[in-house]
This record gives structure tokens, C-alpha cells and sequence, in this order.
């Protein structure tokens, strides 16, 4: 690969890991903020801090397969942006810590090593694992809200909205590509021993 | 494999050392080196005209075969 590229990889890899650093606290930090500060049960929680002159704002919104579930949650007086969300969290924080990770590899110059495609494997699997815990989420929370006799009205729901389509396809799709850059490894190894 | 590299003999024949020959064939000596250890998957016919020009031979000379059957 010509020296140009891989230093132009490295600089906009380091912009990019910055970038993922950002979003992801904001993004994480946002929803802990919103969802433990707030007396009010819905589904949309603003936060607002001040400090001086300057007011920082943070939102959590639930959408996607969740919202009826957490609706109902909080019908009875349970915070549903917590209980269904923390799973969607959970994925996010996976997603931006591999995305991080494959980033730091590339800042270093590493393209085809199987550090790299370890990474963008798991990207392929925790998305894939995604619309897996999209399915089966739902119906774990209110099994064990009722089995802890917290709600006995609560009922049992499999839904699948086109976020966990979009999920399921792009998890596929990385893993493939994972797959293609394990067959690159495999030619740049074997053109290294081309004289 | 079948294919056997004669370089190391070849350098001997020469009384040529492996740096001198990497220089004047331009290719790192580590790569010469496994080329000669017999590690490498390819040559190029660069490489192989560089080197015969280099050592005066014919790439018959550098690359032999020898059956693996053993009967």
C-alpha cells in the first residue's frame, strides 16, 4: 500500500476516534443523565445543567422496538426508559468501543492485521447480536417483571421494526466484509513472499 | 515442495556473499534471504533475470526439481 495512503488513513483515524470519543459520551452520558434525573415518567427525558452563562442540554428519547413496552412500564409506575433502554445502551456502547478500537489500530498503521478484523467481526456480531436482543428483550422484561410480581397486566409482545432489520442487515453485511478482509490478510501475507 | 533453490550454491559458486548480491540485484537481503531459505511462495521474472544476469546463469541453475514420490 503506497506510504501516502497509510499516512492519510492515520490522520483522519485519529479525527475519527476523536469523533466516536465524543458521540459516545455524549450519547451514553445523555441517556444516564436524562434517565436518573428526572422525576417525570415518559419517554423523552431533558436534562438541563447551568453554569454560568452557558446551559448544557441532555435528551434521551426512546424509539424502536421498545417504545410500547416502556410505555406500558411506565403506565405502571416503572421507569421504561431505563429498563428497556439500558439494553439498546449496552449495544451502543459496544458498537463505539470496537469502532474505537479499530480506529486506534488504524492510527497506528495496522490495516491488515487479525487485531483489525477481530474488531469488525465484533462490530458484524454485536449488530447481529443486536436484533437478536431486539426479539428477545421485550419479552425477558416482562417475564421477569411478572415473575417478581412487580405487573401482572403486562403483556408478552415480539415485535420487529425496520431499526432491527437495518441491524440484522449490517451486521451481515460487516461480517462479510470481516470475512474479505481476512482473505486480504491472507494475500498480503502471501505477497510478501513473492521476491 | 519439489522445488528445490540452488541459490546458496550458486553464491558459493560465485564466492559471491548474500548483501552483495541483494545490492546488486535491489531487493532487501531479508527478502533474498527467504528466498534462499526456500520460504518464498513466487519469484518474479524480474528477480530471477536480475539474479541470473547478477550470477551468470540460467534460472535452471537457481530452481531444480526433485520428485517428493518416494517408491
Amino acid at each position: 500500500m503506497p506510504k501516502n495512503s497509510i499516512l492519510q488513513i492515520q490522520k483522519i483515524s485519529r479525527v475519527i476516534r476523536l469523533l466516536i470519543l465524543l458521540v459516545a459520551v455524549i450519547h451514553i452520558g445523555s441517556f444516564f443523565l436524562a434517565a436518573f434525573n428526572t422525576e417525570e415518567k415518559s419517554l423523552s427525558h431533558q436534562v438541563e445543567l447551568k453554569q454560568g452563562d452557558t446551559t448544557y442540554s441532555a435528551m434521551a428519547e426512546m424509539t424502536g422496538t421498545g417504545v410500547d413496552l416502556a410505555m406500558k412500564l411506565n403506565n405502571e409506575g416503572l421507569n421504561g426508559l431505563i429498563i428497556v433502554g439500558i439494553a439498546d445502551i449496552l449495544m451502543y456502547g459496544f458498537i463505539y468501543f470496537f469502532i474505537y478500537q479499530l480506529f486506534s489500530l488504524y492510527q497506528q498503521g495496522q490495516i491488515f492485521t487479525l487485531a483489525n478484523i477481530s474488531c469488525i467481526k465484533n462490530i458484524g456480531r454485536t449488530l447481529f447480536a443486536w436484533f437478536l436482543v431486539s426479539l428477545t428483550y421485550p419479552i425477558l422484561v416482562v417475564l421477569i417483571i411478572r415473575f417478581i410480581e412487580l405487573s401482572d397486566t403486562l403483556p408478552l409482545m415480539l415485535s420487529v421494526t425496520s431499526d432491527d432489520l437495518i441491524h440484522l442487515l449490517s451486521g451481515l453485511v460487516i461480517l462479510v466484509i470481516s470475512w474479505i478482509m481476512s482473505e486480504a490478510m491472507r494475500l498480503q501475507e502471501e505477497q510478501e513472499l513473492v521476491i | 515442495m519439489a522445488i528445490i533453490i540452488e541459490l546458496d550454491v550458486m553464491l558459493a559458486k560465485r564466492k559471491m556473499k548474500l548483501n552483495d548480491l541483494a545490492a546488486a540485484v535491489n531487493i532487501t537481503p531479508q527478502n533474498l534471504s527467504v528466498l534462499k531459505s526456500g520460504r518464498a511462495k513466487a519469484i518474479r521474472f524480474s528477480t530471477l533475470d536480475a539474479i541470473c544476469q547478477c550470477l551468470q546463469c540460467v534460472p535452471g541453475d537457481i530452481l531444480t526439481y526433485a520428485n517428493d514420490d518416494t517408491e
